[in-house]
């Protein structure tokens, strides 16, 4: 079967990139770098450093790159990158500032007033919905960092269990055992939390 | 239904439906009732989490990036990395070949002519130990002299 243009012109920049082409890896910027914002961001839930982790993971692809066989595809090789590297910044910086709702920027409070708002998620009021997400941000910032990792791959970033064991390279079953483990941690440090207050 | 299957709804939870009998059990069990109740919570706040947008990368990320990545020091990287990796392909190729060369001059043939020969030769090597052992020539002598054949009245009658 005849793969599209598109994937042939990838597979060409690929190779490139592998003999260190870094004007073609250029274009693997181009076509990847919204995904590669969007699993940092969900991951590490930092706007201001997501720019920096989103250049320190390409460069590391490019210099990586050697390594990628085309197993799996290019982008689940470079989330595989991003995630073993957001694991590692989450493991170094061990706490994490919160980003309450009041410190989003305007632009992004009012997209997200506007979503909340929605009718699909109706029977909680635009308040408790906000502060149900600063929950969640504040449950996640105290989270460790595999749990922060695995957590945010599912509900943030809405993959199924069979995606992120492709993207962490792990079995399905080992993926659902340690989703588990960190739901279960993080519904005791809500309760925790809620008899702290 | 046990909180068993409860837990295994909770661990699949992929947000669909909740199923009838799970619905049933949260009826009777307060453990699972909170359990479901305070994820249901934290999942709101991931959900409306999931909603903000995330945000862009700055105009001309991409063309800094491919600067920065074509500077010497990272190409130059790039470039040793990729000749790291072709010349350890070429001398661990090369390690085996010549293993294998070298296996093939010392090691004897295998196959069943080699253990058969194995075989004969500890045979024989047992045979021939077996019809050495009895007596050797030096000790006949020995132990002729050491021991005369005589028989205890010929003293007494030779004197």
């Amino acid at each position: 079967m005849a793969d599209s243009p598109a994937a042939n012109q990838e597979r060409e920049w690929i190779k490139r990139a592998q003999r260190g082409d870094a004007e073609a890896f250029g274009f693997l910027v181009q076509r990847y770098q919204r995904r590669v914002f969007s699993v940092a961001y969900n991951l590490v839930n930092n706007r201001e450093e997501v720019e920096d982790l989103a250049q320190e993971i390409f460069v590391k692809a490019f210099l990586g790159i050697q390594g990628y066989d085309g197993r799996s595809s290019f982008a689940t090789w470079l989330s595989r990158v991003t995630v073993n590297h957001c694991y590692d910044y989450l493991r170094r910086r061990r706490t994490s500032r919160v980003l309450y709702f009041s410190q989003i920027n305007e632009e992004a409070q009012r997209t997200l007033e506007a979503k909340a708002e929605s009718p699909a998620q109706e029977g909680i009021n635009v308040e408790d919905r906000i502060a149900l997400r600063d929950l969640a941000a504040k449950l996640l910032s105290r989270a460790p960092a595999e749990d922060r990792v695995i957590l945010g791959l599912k509900e943030l970033e809405d993959l199924s269990v069979q995606e992120i064991a492709e993207m962490l390279d792990l079995k399905e079953s080992t993926v659902k055992v340690r989703l588990h483990r960190a739901r279960r941690r993080m519904l005791e440090d809500f309760r925790r939390w809620q008899h702290g207050r | 239904m046990r909180c068993n299957e409860m837990r295994r709804w909770f661990e699949d939870g992929d947000g669909g439906q909740m199923p009838a009998s799970v619905r049933e059990h949260l009826q009777t069990c307060a453990a699972c009732q909170a359990d479901e109740r305070d994820w249901s919570l934290v999942r709101t706040g991931f959900r409306v989490l999931s909603q903000e947008p995330v945000p862009d990368a700055s105009t001309g990320f991409a063309a800094r990036l491919t600067r920065r990545l074509a500077e010497p020091a990272l190409a130059g990287r790039a470039a040793t990395q990729f000749w790291d990796l072709v010349g350890r392909r070429v001398i661990l190729v090369g390690s085996l070949l010549t293993l294998t060369l070298v296996m093939a001059l010392v090691l004897p043939p295998s196959g069943p002519w080699r253990s058969t020969a194995g075989l004969d030769l500890s045979l024989l090597q047992a045979e021939v130990a077996a019809e050495n052992d009895p007596v050797l020539p030096d000790d006949v002598g020995s132990s002729q002299s050491a021991a005369p054949n005589v028989q205890p009245g010929e003293d007494r009658k030779g004197r």
